[in-house]
């Protein structure tokens, strides 16, 4: 429970050159535990998605450290990247991106193909995934006949279908009303229970009482970094004294 | 690796089955090309079917003398006129003489071709050739009642072919009938059996023409012309083909305005014109394959910008560039073999095409089938590969924040 599984050092990013130059993340140190359940919040535009976009090897830092499972990612090669995108993180986007033109089953499979899983068992895997999400009548859907939240656990299911120990989500309830989120969330919690590491980005505060640990960004720069105890994080007193 | 490369391909096959029309039209494009590839290689391989089925009829024993400022390259295609249409030949009856006085030359004939008017009971334009009984030995020419026409060809006896005989007289069996021409009486002494294969080594239909004695020829023809020298050897034909060589130079006094042919370049002047309509075809082709492949980059750079966003979905769930571009090349390669099937069939049409209009008949082979089909992958390969490597080089967050 105690092994580091992410450590960023100095970590800068920067985007764009000259006048448009933006540096969304500046000088970022973070260390997270496997088995935690990392909430990211702060106001819009601060480096919430450019973080969880590195963590997640979607992107590249400008400079800076970064050690996945104590390996240094700068030296891995791109090809095994993908691989660990495929194996060791499972990523949960705000809008949902599911292919539109595959089925729920297909696209909850998606991440299995690349891992060359033969297609009678990669359809078992899903399937028995989505009925995980009670989502086993929509099988054959195309993700435009889903609603919002149904698509969002289709995202979770694919997310999951790999048996990644690393789940990233990006406002996963940010589109969806309260009802969905809830759902979303003990979802989330229960992946959590079963001992999986959790970064999630939110503006919802209230959300933050699933958290072991919130992490407020302001301006690219980690502002309070605060670990929770999980039962009283569920005091609501509590949790307003972070800031 | 094989799961993965069905489902390339069953991927491909749903993409391009969304897009159909511009699927299509793209396959169209490569199939021109293709097409043009295939006529080619169909007619060249029909041609050279002709050849050597004509060595096979003839032998490869067979030796021609021609004087080389005859335009005899039109060859097979040309008519009757044009192959008389040169001025004087420079073959004289002493060539003949001193090619028949080698030891080494079995049978001689020499060939003189003009038109002429022939009166029998009907009248009748026709070709006359003006050789000796050899001519008949030379190309297995045989009577159709079986006599001898060893001795048919003299002072004032002509053998017909056998429908050119029904024109005159409305029979084959016209032996003894007399015709006329040029005011000269002439009696048939024999009637040939009907040709198979109407187009002859001389380009006269054998079938439609009148044979007389070269002797005879000033008779009808004042300036008679030796066009072509037909002889065959039991011996190596190449040997005997440069001893014929000496024999006539020396006569020339080694002037080279004559030339030996022997083996399949005795039938190859039809691949001048055919080289010719090669070269044209395979401009098109080239062009249009261009230009069919670039169709493809196109419709393959359009796939790729469309889906982006599934590039950077699939790229963020596990896909690395190698599958990325495996993927797209499939596409483009799934579309350039289309278009090579589409084209082998155009292609095929287009050599039958041609062949109404001569006695080319279209030919297909493996090696043919091979071509095309390497050809279009090529194209898709070439052609697909940038598409595919833009796919691939794209950073997946700059594919997942990709809207349209
Ligand atoms: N591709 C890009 N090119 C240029 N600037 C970018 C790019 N992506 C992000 N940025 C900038 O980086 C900063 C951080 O963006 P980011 O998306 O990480 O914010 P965020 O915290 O996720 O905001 P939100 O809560 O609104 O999603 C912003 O100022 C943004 O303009
Ligand atoms: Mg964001």
């Amino acid at each position: 429970m105690t092994a580091t599984i992410i450590e960023i050092r100095g970590l800068n990013k920067r985007f764009g050159v000259g006048d448009a130059e933006t540096l969304a993340l500046r000088d970022v140190n973070l260390k997270i535990k496997s088995g935690e359940f990392v909430m990211v919040t702060g106001p819009s535009g601060c480096g919430k998605t450019t973080l969880l976009n590195i963590i997640g090897l979607l992107d590249r830092a400008t400079y800076g450290e970064y050690y996945l499972d104590n390996h240094p990612v700068a030296r891995i090669s791109k090809r095994k990247q993908a691989r660990l995108r495929n194996e060791k993180i499972g990523t949960i986007f705000q809008n949902f991106n599911l292919i539109q033109g595959m089925t729920v089953i297909e696209n909850v499979a998606l991440p299995l193909i690349y891992r060359g899983v033969g297609k009678t068992k990669r359809l078992k895997t899903a399937s028995r995934m989505l009925g995980r999400f009670q989502l086993n009548e929509r099988e054959y859907y195309l993700p435009n006949q889903l609603s919002g939240g149904q698509q969002q656990r289709v995202a979770i299911a694919r997310s999951l279908v790999g048996n990644p120990s690393i789940i990233l989500a990006d406002e996963p309830t940010g589109n969806l009303d309260s009802r969905a989120s809830h759902i979303v969330m003990e979802e989330l919690r229960e992946i959590h229970e079963q001992g999986n590491t959790i970064i999630m980005v939110t503006h919802n505060a209230n959300l933050t009482a699933y958290a072991t640990r919130v992490i407020n960004i302001i301006d690219g720069h980690i502002d309070t970094d605060i670990n929770i105890n999980k039962r009283v994080a569920k005091n609501p007193a509590r949790q307003r004294r972070r800031r | 690796m094989k799961f993965l490369l069905k489902n390339h391909i069953s991927d491909a096959a749903q993409s391009l089955k969304a897009n159909r029309s511009r699927s299509f039209l793209t396959v169209l494009g490569i199939s021109i090309g293709v097409a043009s590839i295939v006529t080619i290689l169909s007619l060249t391989g029909g041609v050279k079917r002709i050849i050597s089925d004509q060595i096979q009829q003839y032998g490869d024993d067979l030796i021609v003398v021609r004087p080389t400022y005859t335009n005899h390259a039109k060859d097979i295609f040309s008519h009757l006129t044009d192959s008389m249409s040169f001025a004087s030949s420079s073959l004289t009856l002493q060539d003949v003489a001193s090619v028949k006085s080698l030891d080494e030359t079995m049978l001689v004939a020499p060939v003189s071709v003009s038109q002429h008017e022939l009166l029998g009971d009907n009248d009748a334009v026709s070709s006359v050739i003006a050789t000796t009984p050899d001519f008949f030995n030379i190309f297995g020419l045989t009577a159709r009642d079986d006599d001898d026409l060893n001795s048919s060809l003299s002072q004032n006896t002509i053998v017909l072919g056998s429908r050119l005989s029904v024109r005159l007289f409305d029979s084959v069996d016209t032996i003894g009938k007399k015709l006329i021409i040029k005011g000269e009486s002439f009696m048939v002494v024999g009637v040939l059996s009907p040709i198979a294969d109407p187009i002859n080594i001389n380009n006269v239909n054998l079938d439609e023409a009148m044979f007389m004695s070269i002797e005879k020829s000033p008779i009808v023809d004042k300036t008679p012309q030796i066009q072509q020298i037909n002889l065959r050897t039991r011996q190596d034909p190449a040997t005997v083909a440069n001893l014929v060589d000496q024999a006539v130079a020396k006569n020339h006094k080694n002037a080279k305005d004559f030339e030996v042919l022997s083996g399949e370049s005795i039938y190859s002047p039809a691949e001048n014109i055919l080289s010719l309509m090669s070269i044209t075809l395979s401009i098109v082709a080239g062009i249009s394959l261009v230009v069919g492949g670039i169709g493809v980059m196109n419709i393959m750079l359009v796939t790729v910008a469309e889906r982006t966003r599934e590039i950077g979905i699939r790229k963020a769930v596990g896909a690395w560039g190698g599958q990325i571009m495996v993927q797209f090349l499939i596409e483009a390669l799934i579309l350039s073999i289309m278009g090579g099937v589409l084209g082998f069939v155009f292609g095929y049409l287009g050599a039958s095409a041609v062949a109404l209009f001569t006695p080319i008949l279209p030919f297909i082979s493996l090696d043919i089938v091979k071509t095309a089909f390497s050809i279009s992958i090529a194209v898709g390969v070439v052609f697909g590969l940038y598409p595919a490597f833009r796919a691939a080089r794209k950073k997946p967050v700059d594919c997942l924040k990709y809207y349209r």
